[in-house]
C-alpha cells in the first residue's frame, strides 16, 4: 500500500481475516472440537434475538428505566 | 402538535412535537444535535448514549412527552462545559490515546464511560475491568482495548 502519510493507517482490515483463522485453530486445539461455523459459541443464544426481517420493531420506551 | 420543553446541554429549549417520538429524532431532527448517533434504535448498539441528569441513557428509547421541564439533557456537545473546559478529560483521554477509528460509536462511548467512572465514584471507588464490562457499548472498529486504556486514563484524570 503506498504510503501517503508518516504513520501508515488503513490497512487494518487485512488482519481480520487470518485473525477468524488463528483464532478457530486455536478454538479447536483447546476443546478438541473443530468449529464449524461462526460466532463460535452461539449454537445456543443465552437472550431473544430481535427480528431481522421488516418491518423493524419499534423503537422502545423504557429507555428511563436503564440509566446508570 | 404539543410543545415539550426541557435543559439541553445548559440551555432551557421548547420543541414541538408528536409525544411518542423518540428523545433521539427530536435531538437529531428538530434541534439539529448530531452527537448522539443513530444505530439500532432498539436500546442495543449504545450509540446514542447520552446523559439525563447526569446518568447515561439512550435517547432512542425515550419518548419525548417522558422528559420533564426540569430534566437536563446533556450529548456529546454539551459534555466539555460540565466541567468548564474545551475539552472534557475523558475527551483529552481519547486523543491522548488516539482510541477513534472510523468514529461512529465514540460519542456513545464516551457519554458511556463518563457516566460509569461516576457510578464508581459514587459508590467510593475506582473504576475496575468488571464495571468496563458492563458498558456495552458497540464498535464496529473493535477499538474496544484502546476504549478501555482510555476510560481509566480519563477516570484518574477526572478527579473525585
Ligand atoms: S441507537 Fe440508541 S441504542 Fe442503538
Ligand atoms: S470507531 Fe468505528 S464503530 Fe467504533
Amino acid at each position: 500500500m503506498p504510503n501517503t502519510s508518516e504513520s501508515p493507517s488503513g490497512a487494518g482490515e487485512l488482519a481480520v481475516a487470518p485473525a477468524f483463522a488463528a483464532i478457530a485453530c486455536a478454538y479447536a486445539r483447546a476443546t478438541g472440537t473443530m468449529p464449524t461455523y461462526f460466532p463460535i459459541n452461539h449454537g445456543k443464544l443465552s437472550f431473544e434475538p430481535l427480528p431481522v426481517q421488516p418491518s423493524t420493531p419499534q423503537s422502545p420506551t423504557d429507555g428511563l428505566d436503564h440509566t446508570f | 402538535m404539543p410543545t415539550h420543553t426541557f435543559k439541553l446541554n445548559g440551555k432551557q429549549i421548547s420543541v414541538e412535537a408528536e409525544d411518542n417520538v423518540r428523545l433521539l429524532w427530536v435531538l437529531r431532527d428538530l434541534l439539529g444535535v448530531t452527537g448522539p448517533k443513530y444505530g439500532c434504535a432498539l436500546e442495543v448498539c449504545k450509540s446514542c448514549t447520552s446523559h439525563i441528569n447526569g446518568k447515561a441513557f439512550n435517547p432512542c428509547s425515550v419518548q419525548v412527552k417522558d422528559i420533564e421541564p426540569a430534566d437536563e439533557v446533556t450529548t456529546i456537545e454539551g459534555l466539555p462545559a460540565t466541567v468548564g473546559k474545551d475539552l472534557h478529560p475523558m475527551q483529552e483521554a481519547w486523543l491522548k490515546y488516539d482510541v477513534a477509528q472510523c468514529g461512529y460509536c465514540q460519542p456513545g462511548q464516551i457519554m458511556a464511560a463518563v457516566a460509569k467512572v461516576k457510578q464508581a465514584r459514587a459508590e467510593g471507588r475506582d473504576i475496575t475491568d468488571a464495571d468496563l464490562d458492563e458498558l456495552r457499548n458497540i464498535c464496529r472498529c473493535g477499538t474496544y482495548s484502546r476504549i478501555r486504556e482510555a476510560v481509566k486514563a480519563g477516570a484518574e484524570d477526572m478527579g473525585a
